[in-house]
């Protein structure tokens, strides 16, 4: 402590001086001038004369919870988000962001995410899981996601919103858009092989990244022309399973990206969190996953923001040429 | 609650043992050597066995002292060296901690300098360098709540209260959480101590977002009084006149600038107000430029070719 205060002075303006460099050299950055330029010019298009913007939330259990924190920077940023698409856990965030819920709720959410929070997994659960070929409930993840958005239904929330599960009985997806939003979001997050599937509109229903891991369609069928999409896939060099459950969710990852190579093409735009590593099942790396998801999306804004000043172009345009 | 109400005590501790040290500094004649430029001669001194010389609790200071002044003269491979062997040394030792998280911060090693400023941070909460090394790590990482919360604690440190660069990186991330009120006050703060084009380009910049459109003008105007052979911010105007419309001002800062160098943003800025005027010609002689200089400029030159497109429609 001593020692640190008799030099502290010179430590400080060295580290004074070094301080001051990045700031004048980003004042330099035409490219950063420009984006920031055509961007807010872009934010000005009154609604219906800009680009419907999607932002899409993929699958991926705790490593989904990523989405957060990309959305956390997107919200700082102001990025104009007109609808929102989720499969699985994109599902939980992406509800939360059409409901409009603030970054910084859906943080603390986050971090009082755990295991248990979706179901009971105490050990006796557990056994029955193991032994008795009897799968668990997922009633306490509607219960949760009832707390933070209420008994809402989709046209009730503040952006449109669709979110993907698959009917185990026929493979088929299925596309919800309409109806209580709680339960349409469990079923896009119930697990296979760990929840029983959900009982829902004469259909039996399971996680939806087995079949749309990315779910840029169904933004698109919300209207969207422009599509961001926040893609949080496993790792598999990562990740060794060595019991049923790890490797059936492994076998399930392994599908999504196979489904989602497709799907990263028809994005306008990608911001992918460098959560690979994350396995399904580790809550206490919440807050670490969600650190990643802020980095991803502050590497990517402005690639995103580029590409959607591009694609407006025609738009703007037309605003100038109109101008008197 | 335990660790608020035993805080008043520890600092009193901290403060007393501060006042003692301060009689006697081992490494008086070496820092003093540091702090008049004479880096090198200070590096030479600290030989090995001034450094056992030292009271144990000196040494990583004194180790740490070493690698400031290799980077002071440039070596950063050597203070790099350096700055590790006092970290792995003296793990604890707050001057070897936060001088390599700086030193791999400037490099871009964000990933490997995090870790050290939390260390820092765990070991002695209120250490303002590190904080501020956190915070701008947490603000390039997109964590812009937690790095807010950083640059106040280094702030609250009278050595970093009084430093223009810090208030100005403050204001404009308070700017950029749309705290409008706070961002004013704190380049307020900025421009007292270094009114320089810099410090007012980020004024009017503030003074924009937050809705005084006339006072952002003025203040990039005396920016640019104040320095006019800085081209970013004539054309920082530029681009505000073209948002306003007002098409011929910001075509006669962009000519300012074409004067000196065949800018590619400065092409844009006039091709894009030639082709509002109805200049088709024009215009697109200055965006095919533009769109030339997309190794240098890629995004200029991504969306001038956007604007030429949409110049070359049909309807055009």
């Amino acid at each position: 402590m001593t020692l640190l205060r008799a030099w502290a002075p010179a430590a400080l303006a060295l580290a004074a001086s070094l301080a001051a460099v990045p700031a004048a050299a980003r004042e330099s950055r035409a490219d950063d001038m420009l984006r920031e330029h055509l961007f807010s010019e872009l934010k000005r298009l009154p609604k219906g004369e800009r680009p419907v913007v999607g932002l899409v939330l993929s699958a991926g259990a705790v490593r989904g919870l990523a989405h957060i924190g990309v959305w956390q920077v997107l919200e700082d940023a102001g990025f104009p988000v007109d609808v929102v698409a989720g499969t699985s856990m994109g599902a939980v965030v992406g509800s939360f962001v059409a409901e409009g819920i603030p970054a910084s709720r859906m943080r603390e959410i986050g971090g009082g995410v755990t295991l248990g929070s979706g179901s009971d997994y105490s050990k006796t659960r557990l056994l029955t899981l193991i032994l008795n070929d009897s799968l668990l409930d997922s009633t306490a993840m509607e219960l949760v996601l009832k707390s933070a958005i209420g008994e809402r239904t989709f046209d009730q929330l503040k952006r449109p919103f669709a979110c993907v599960s698959m009917d185990i009985r026929t493979g088929e997806k299925v596309v919800f858009r309409d109806g209580p939003v709680a339960p349409a979001v469990r079923a896009s997050a119930n697990l296979p092989g760990i929840f029983k599937p959900v009982a829902y509109r004469h259909r039996w229903l399971v996680d939806g990244g087995v079949v749309d891991y990315i779910p840029v369609d169904a933004a698109r069928l919300l209207g969207a022309e422009w599509v961001l999409a926040s893609v949080t896939e496993g790792d598999f060099t990562y990740i060794n399973p060595t019991n049923v459950l790890g490797t059936l969710e492994q076998v399930i990852d392994i599908r999504g990206s196979l489904l989602s190579r497709q799907q990263r093409r028809e994005a306008d735009a990608l911001i992918e969190p460098r959560v690979g590593d994350v396995e399904f099942y580790q809550t206490e790396r919440i807050p670490d996953v969600i650190r990643k998801g802020m980095e991803a999306g502050a590497r990517g804004l402005a690639g995103a923001q580029e590409s959607l000043a591009v694609y407006a172009m025609p738009r703007l345009w037309k605003k100038w040429s109109a101008a008197p | 609650m335990v660790r608020r109400s035993l805080a008043p005590l520890a600092l009193a501790a901290l403060a007393a043992c501060a006042s003692r040290g301060t009689l006697v500094d081992p490494l008086k004649s070496e820092r003093a050597l540091f702090e008049s430029g004479r880096f090198a001669e200070a590096a030479a001194a600290l030989t090995p066995e001034r450094l056992r010389s030292l009271p144990k609790r000196s040494r990583g200071d004194g180790h740490a002292l070493i690698a400031h002044c290799l980077e002071a003269v440039g070596r950063s491979d050597d203070a790099l060296a350096a700055y590790q062997l006092a970290e792995a040394l003296y793990p604890k030792n707050l001057e070897a901690l936060t001088g390599l998280g700086w030193l791999l911060h400037r490099q871009g090693l964000d990933d490997r300098a995090r870790p050290l400023f939390e260390r820092a941070v765990h070991i002695h909460p209120n250490n303002a360098t590190a904080n501020l090394g956190l915070a701008e790590i947490q603000r390039a990482q997109g964590d812009l709540a937690s790095a807010q919360v950083g640059y106040e604690s280094a702030l609250a440190d009278a050595s970093w209260s009084k430093n223009p660069a810090v208030l100005r990186d403050y204001a404009e991330l308070l700017a950029s959480r749309q705290k409008p009120q706070q961002a004013a006050e704190a380049i307020g703060r900025a421009l007292v101590l270094d009114p320089s084009a810099g410090t007012l380009l980020s004024a009017a910049r503030i003074e924009r977002r937050r809705g005084g459109i006339e006072a952002a003008y003025r203040d990039v105007g005396y920016a640019l009084s104040g320095d006019p052979t800085r081209d970013d911010i004539a054309l920082q105007r530029a681009l505000w006149l073209l948002e306003d419309g007002r098409l011929a001002e910001a075509e006669a800062d962009a000519e300012a600038v074409l004067a000196r160098s065949d800018d590619a943003l400065a092409r844009w800025v006039r091709g894009s107000a030639r082709a509002r005027r109805g200049d088709l010609a024009g215009a697109r002689a200055d965006l095919a430029s533009a769109a030339s200089q997309r190794r240098e400029h890629p995004f200029v030159a991504r969306a001038a070719l956007a604007l030429l497109e949409e110049l070359h429609a049909p309807a055009n």
